[in-house]
């Protein structure tokens, strides 16, 4: 019993921390439509930014956040925009192009980083729940708040600000929207800026579950496409459902299999969610 | 059609004139023979993606069919002590084997969709591969591959040929009848059955011949370095390759691949590598990124002036 109480604390934050790592993917998708395959890497950026400013540094994670939210919310901007003012712009170039910003990056980190292995070390302190049985370490409580703070503070946005409501607008039909009086690159920004705040909470996070290394962005990449694609655009509902669906079968994956079947659930739960969006979109529009 | 036969034969000729002319440029430079080897080879993938690109498609996974190729080959000769030839077919056949699952899983699939697929369909074969310690050796890696070409000269005649017949399967796929139904499935499906041509058929064969031809070239690859391990083949750099020599080259003319391969992978090996080691395969990503917002029909297009057709 105490075992699946275990793995749920472990589910519930991973998944929540899934949710934070594919918001910016998500947001930037549904606003501007580009499957953006660098954000992985742009979390990475973010990781590591927190990495110097923590270990060498030795600055807190509060002082770290501001920082690597305004390098994030830059450089997602760079990216974006650099890809939204292509003269051809399908969804198959922006993954094209982004590839190519990505190889770029990682190149970039090996340089600069080296290819070891780094994390941020943290000590953690553990608080015992239901009689002294079930533990949560104080990492997964900063996963647990700062996820669903960040999720929680989206959503206010999108549905009780007239912002939100005209970014909702842009994201369900933007031509509609622009006729009602929107200024859709304004939105496209803001969407980049939202996406880039979203990316800089979760970097020095994602410093800290995980390692870090110039490849590491290919994963929450993938995480990232799999929510977007399950949860469909702008619904930040199911995209927690969808976060805490992943953290589950991942979590119970590596419980029972071990953690290096982690990335297999992972690419496997892309590929079916791919083909079954297919079948459902052919039944549709038959 | 015969002005296009004569093109190609001269296009046969050509490699085959300046290959001779660099090998005897070179004769004794081991290193420089040995990159533009290896240059053949990356340019026999890249002929291969391309022929699966023609169809319409694009994929980010090709490092599956090479790395499986590899392994297979390698692991083959390890456990059925065979030292011939015959065992770069068994790296092929696996490919293929693959392919056949992709196409079974994947057929449906488009655009964007396509792409994702396969780049995490790539990641799929790295984790199993990885972690299949009793058949591969896992993440320790096989060492002592069967060595299958006796010198540099040798493993370069070789991969000469093999890109021959790569440039000329490449060929047919833009020239020949295949080619104009490879043509017609990418522009317009519908279009392609009201006039006969059966989409899913052509896009298989270009599919199974593309992870064929890249399971050889992993194959040769793998008993040439004659060490492996999941890492070295299943990356994204090796998927990446096929697709920035492609377009860059050119991805709608005869010599692209091989020419977008020649120019980048020397200039990246024999320029580059010296200076900046650990960050020269940025180049790739800047080629990426260049050619795609430039010239998205690549230097061959570019320089001939040849006026835009075919969008992918």
């Amino acid at each position: 019993m105490e075992q699946f109480v275990q793995l749920f604390i472990q589910s519930f934050s991973l998944g929540s921390f899934y949710t934070l790592l594919a918001l910016g993917f998500a947001l930037v998708f549904s606003v501007t439509h580009i499957l953006n395959l660098a954000h992985g890497e742009l979390i990475i950026l973010a990781g590591y930014v927190a990495y110097v400013l923590e270990q060498k540094l030795s600055m807190g994670l509060w002082e770290t956040l501001p920082i690597a939210i305004a390098i994030s919310v830059v450089s997602l901007m760079v990216v974006v925009s650099f890809v939204l003012h292509q003269r051809r712009l399908s969804e198959l170039h922006s993954l094209i192009i982004t590839f190519g910003i990505a190889l770029i990056l990682q190149n970039c980190y090996l340089g600069t980083f080296s290819a070891n292995y780094r994390i941020i070390f943290h000590k953690s302190r553990y608080f015992s729940l239901l009689g002294g049985h079930v533990f949560i370490s104080s990492v997964q409580l900063y996963l647990i708040t700062l996820s669903l703070g960040a999720i929680g503070g989206l959503y206010i946005l999108f549905r009780k600000t007239f912002i939100g409501k005209a970014l909702r607008a842009t994201i369900q039909d933007r031509f509609a929207a622009q006729m009602a009086g929107i200024p859709i690159p304004r939105m496209q920004l803001l969407g980049m800026v939202l996406g880039g705040i979203a990316i800089g909470i979760a970097g020095p996070l994602y410093a800290r579950v995980s390692y870090l290394h110039p490849a590491a962005g290919i994963e929450p990449t993938i995480e990232a496409i799999i929510l977007t694609l399950f949860a469909g655009m702008g619904r930040i509902r199911i995209l927690l459902a969808g976060g805490w669906l992943l953290g589950v079968a991942e979590t119970t994956t590596a419980y029972f299999l071990g953690s290096q079947w982690r990335e297999f659930v992972s690419a496997m739960v892309l590929v079916v969610i791919l083909i079954f969006r297919e079948a459902r979109g052919r039944e549709n529009s038959v | 059609m015969k002005q296009e036969v004569a093109k190609a034969t001269l296009g046969v000729v050509l490699i085959i004139g300046l290959s001779l002319l660099f090998m005897w440029k070179f004769q004794g430079r081991e290193d420089v023979i040995s990159v533009i080897a290896m240059a053949f080879l990356f340019a026999s993938v890249a002929f291969a993606w391309n022929i699966h690109a023609l169809s319409g498609v694009v994929s980010l996974g090709h490092a599956a069919f090479f790395g499986l190729g590899a392994y297979g080959s390698a692991l083959f000769a390890y456990y059925f002590k065979v030292g011939s030839w015959i065992i770069l077919l068994v790296g092929g056949t696996i490919a293929l084997g693959c392919a056949v699952v992709w196409h079974l899983f994947f057929e449906q699939l488009r655009g964007g969709a396509y792409t994702l697929a396969t780049f995490a369909a790539a990641e799929i074969v790295r984790v199993v591969v990885d972690n299949w310690d009793s058949l591969t050796m896992g993440s320790s890696g096989l060492t002592n591959i069967v060595v299958l070409f006796s010198g540099t000269s040798e493993f370069y005649l070789v991969t000469m040929v093999l890109v021959i017949i790569a440039f000329l399967i490449h060929w047919a796929a833009l020239k020949t009848c295949w080619g104009l139904q490879l043509r017609t499935v990418r522009e317009d499906e519908l279009a392609a059955y009201a006039i006969g041509v059966n989409p899913p058929r052509v896009r298989m064969v270009s599919l199974f011949v593309s992870a064929f031809i890249t399971g050889l070239c992993g194959a040769i690859f793998v008993h040439r370095v004659t060490y492996l391990e999941p890492s070295m083949v299943f990356n994204l750099h090796i998927s990446a390759m096929p697709l920035v020599f492609s377009f860059l080259g050119g991805r709608f003319t005869t010599m692209g691949p091989l020419i977008g391969a020649f120019l980048l992978y020397s200039v990246d090996q024999i320029l580059l590598s010296p200076f900046l080691p650990s960050t020269h395969q940025a180049v790739y990503g800047f080629a990426i990124v260049i050619t795609v917002s430039f010239m998205p029909n690549g230097i061959c297009a570019w320089l001939a002036r040849i006026p835009q057709n075919a969008s992918g």
